[in-house]
């Protein structure tokens, strides 16, 4: 509105003041013209001036000698004043002279001082002409004169015809300007009106609008003025403090006061440093109810100004999020619990290969502890007891029981067989005994394989990740030759990551274990997994994908749920902690299947750091 | 030469047959369009009147009747009217007036010069103005 009324005013200044000042400054052009010319002219008019008043003395002069009849010298000085004042005119340009200094000077050669009538009447014809020169060009410099006069009447006619013009003009430019300017303020003013109307309506409809949003939102709003000198609460604000407004008077040390002590301090550095820095407010604390109710309080505010009260202000509001807080707490409590149970899932799992593997190596160790028992039960030592107990029945005849008695000569050859027997039985026992002792040292592998794991629980460290997934396929390759699943392995050179060995290794042991199982209920003949392992951007991928039984479409968004299961005998919280684990790494486990028969690939990807050796 | 001798001989030209006898009537006219007082031919003859309305005036003498106009008209001889125009052409830039040889050469000069006036011994036929008869 102020911006359209001084465009107007200003327009009108123009319309009043432009015509007039255009009128002006062209005659002030003209006028300096003028001047400029006079200035020009002045001196040779002077000249031309005195030449005439100078010939004029000579020709009166010569009108004397007519009476006195000789010229006079004052004369005949004029006659060459004039001769010179005429060549100085030509001189300086003047094409007025023409024959005049000319003639005049001729004049000035011939009429000595003194001269007498008889020399004067013989030249009179050029006294005459001379006469007439000089005064053509005085009557010529008045006519430049009488021009320049005339110019200037007829300058000041037209300007006072401009003036009177543009005073005309401005006149009715000025009645235009006015009535339009009239109906554009009283438009501007009613648009204003209406807007002013429309703005109030929308302030009232906002303010309802807020109102109801904040008494829905559990929040109140404040206002912290004149460096916190003045503090406004909303009524909201007063209910979530649990303050009646008719007898708390907010200010900011009544405010700080509610706020649990813990956290006061915290507070209140928050409120001053943004109105000090102007910047926006995010703190949280609790408050302490009048009940003792501790209640969480989030504080949002920014600081503000408007066009009437030019101080800054910090507008703000406080929010009850103690559901959320406590929600939170419950969800980490959660999430402890259930990251405690994955890890506990994990070595469990681990622990079932480590027992799996312990078992199957436990069936070779007792087929040779069978063999070998079997072995030494034979009867053979029986027999030679016997031969012992006839030897001794015979010691006195020996030689004659042994080429006589029937039973003696067939001792020999008994005890020849005999002894075959028990090297071959020797034998035997030596190679069961061999298979025995790297079978245990098989199971002690695995047992110190277990308690390292055990070890590093939750230490990240430094690993070659092929080394690791090499590990999971060793305690999973005694499954994958029973059940005739074939294992490719394609492995890139990658940067060793800084992870939980444990964790990536219940992953990875999981993920092999699905993919025999996929492929095993698949029934195919050529059972196939593919382990990879590649480098990413930022971090290393290792998948795992099988040609088994595949994943039906409805299954891929709840695959990594918790208690989501295929199998019959499986729990639903292998790929459930698996990718648990993995989002606590800095990771993501995702699965891909092209459908039911069509295998699958469940790729991890791993950062080169996890997020507890960044941060920690 | 004295002065007065140059102004003697100036007269003599202007004056022409200073012994011709003085005619008896003598007509002042002028160009048809020019029509001036008859006090006015005075100053007509000596310069001092030049113009009549927008017309230069061109007086003219007549050698034959000289003597009689500037006796009967200017009352004058022909000494004091040589000296008269020779101040006059010095001192006003004018010449005096051309001298025609007789009465013809007069009124052929005042039917074709207009503002052309001069004086004659016989009395024009028409075509002229005649403004005074001395």
């Amino acid at each position: 509105m102020k911006r359209t009324t001084d465009k107007l005013i200003a327009l009108q200044f123009l319309a009043v003041v432009l015509p007039i000042a255009v009128v002006l400054l062209v005659q002030m052009a003209v006028d300096a013209r003028r001047a400029a010319g006079l200035d020009h002219s002045r001196p040779l008019r002077i000249l031309a001036e005195d030449a005439r008043a100078n010939y004029k003395t000579f020709t009166n002069g010569a009108a004397d000698a007519v009476d006195t009849g000789t010229l006079g010298a004052q004369s005949v000085e004029a006659l060459h004043t004039t001769a010179a004042r005429l060549t100085e005119l030509a001189n300086r340009g003047e094409t007025t002279v023409g024959d005049a200094a000319g003639v005049v000077q001729s004049l000035a050669a011939v009429i000595p001082r003194g001269a007498t009538l008889s020399t004067l009447m013989p030249l009179r014809g050029r006294i005459l002409q001379g006469d007439a020169l000089t005064k053509a060009i005085a009557d010529e410099f008045e006519r430049r004169d009488e021009f320049v006069v005339k110019d200037a009447i007829a300058s000041a006619v037209r300007q006072k015809r401009a003036v009177t013009g543009a005073l005309f003009i401005t006149a009715i430019l000025t009645v235009l300007f006015v009535l339009a300017t009239r109906r554009r303020l009283k438009a501007h003013m009613e648009a204003d009106i209406a807007k002013e109307r429309r703005r109030r309506a929308e302030l009232e409809t906002i303010s309802i609008r807020f109102g109801v949003a904040t008494r829905a939102a559990h929040a109140g709003v404040y206002e912290l003025k004149r460096e916190g000198l003045d503090l406004w609460w909303s009524d909201t604000m007063h209910e979530l403090y649990a303050q009646s407004p008719t007898e708390f008077q907010p200010t900011l040390e009544s405010w700080l006061s509610l706020i649990h002590p813990d956290d006061r301090q915290a507070a209140q550095t928050a409120i001053t440093g943004a109105m000090r820095d102007q910047s926006q407010l995010r703190s949280q604390y609790r408050i302490v109810r009048p009940d003792g109710s501790v209640c969480h309080i989030a504080s949002l505010a920014a600081v503000a100004t408007d066009s009437v009260d030019s101080g800054a202000r910090l507008v703000g509001i406080d929010l009850d999020i103690t559901d959320r807080v406590e929600a939170e707490e419950r969800e980490r409590n959660l999430q402890r619990q259930l990251r405690d149970a994955s890890r506990q899932a994990g070595m469990a799992e681990i622990a079932t290969n480590v027992l799996h593997n312990v078992g199957n190596v436990l069936n070779s160790v007792n087929i040779s502890a069978g063999l070998v028992t079997e072995r030494v039960r034979k009867p053979r030592a029986a027999g030679l007891s016997k031969v012992v107990s006839l030897l001794k029945q015979h010691e006195t005849d020996l030689g004659a029981f042994v080429s006589v008695d029937e039973r003696g000569k067939h001792l020999p050859a008994y005890l020849a067989q005999l002894s075959e027997h028990l090297m071959l039985d020797q034998q035997v026992a030596l190679q069961e005994l061999d298979s025995l002792r790297k079978n245990i040292d098989h199971i002690k592998e695995i047992v110190a394989m277990q308690q390292s794991y055990s070890k590093l629980v939750g230490v990240p460290e430094k690993l070659v990740v092929a080394g690791l997934v090499e590990d999971a396929l060793r305690m999973n390759i005694g499954a994958f030759n029973r059940h005739g699943v074939s294992l490719k392995c394609d492995f890139e050179d990658v940067p060793e990551i800084v992870v939980e060995k444990h964790k990536v290794l219940q992953i990875l042991v999981n993920l092999l274990r699905n993919a025999k199982y996929a492929c095993e209920a698949s029934g195919k003949t050529d059972k196939q997994v593919v382990m990879r392992v590649a480098k990413q951007t930022e971090g290393v991928r290792i998948a795992v994908t099988d040609n088994g039984i595949g994943i039906q479409p409805e299954h891929m968004a709840r695959i990594f749920s918790h208690g989501f299961t295929t199998k019959k005998e499986g729990h639903g919280f292998g790929l459930h902690s698996g990718a648990l684990a993995a989002k606590d790494m800095g990771g993501a486990l995702r699965v891909d299947s092209a459908g039911p028969g069509f295998g699958a690939t469940f790729t991890l990807d791993l950062p080169l750091k996890s997020p507890e050796t960044v941060y920690g | 030469m004295q002065p007065k001798h140059a102004i003697w001989i100036f007269s003599l030209l202007l004056a022409g047959n200073g012994a011709a006898a003085v005619a008896d009537d003598l007509y002042l006219a002028c160009h048809a369009g020019v029509s001036i007082a008859a006090t006015d031919v005075r100053d007509v003859f000596l310069g001092e009147k030049q113009f009549l309305n927008a017309v230069r005036l061109v007086p003219v003498d007549n050698m034959a009747a000289q003597p009689a106009f500037l006796e009967k008209v200017l009352k004058m001889n022909g000494i004091k009217y040589a000296t008269t125009w020779a101040k006059k052409s010095f001192r006003d830039g004018v010449n005096p007036p051309a001298v025609m040889a007789n009465d013809a050469a007069v009124l052929e000069f005042i039917r074709r010069t207009p503002g052309g006036c001069g004086y004659l011994e016989m009395e024009p036929a028409e075509g002229v103005t005649v403004i005074a008869k001395y």
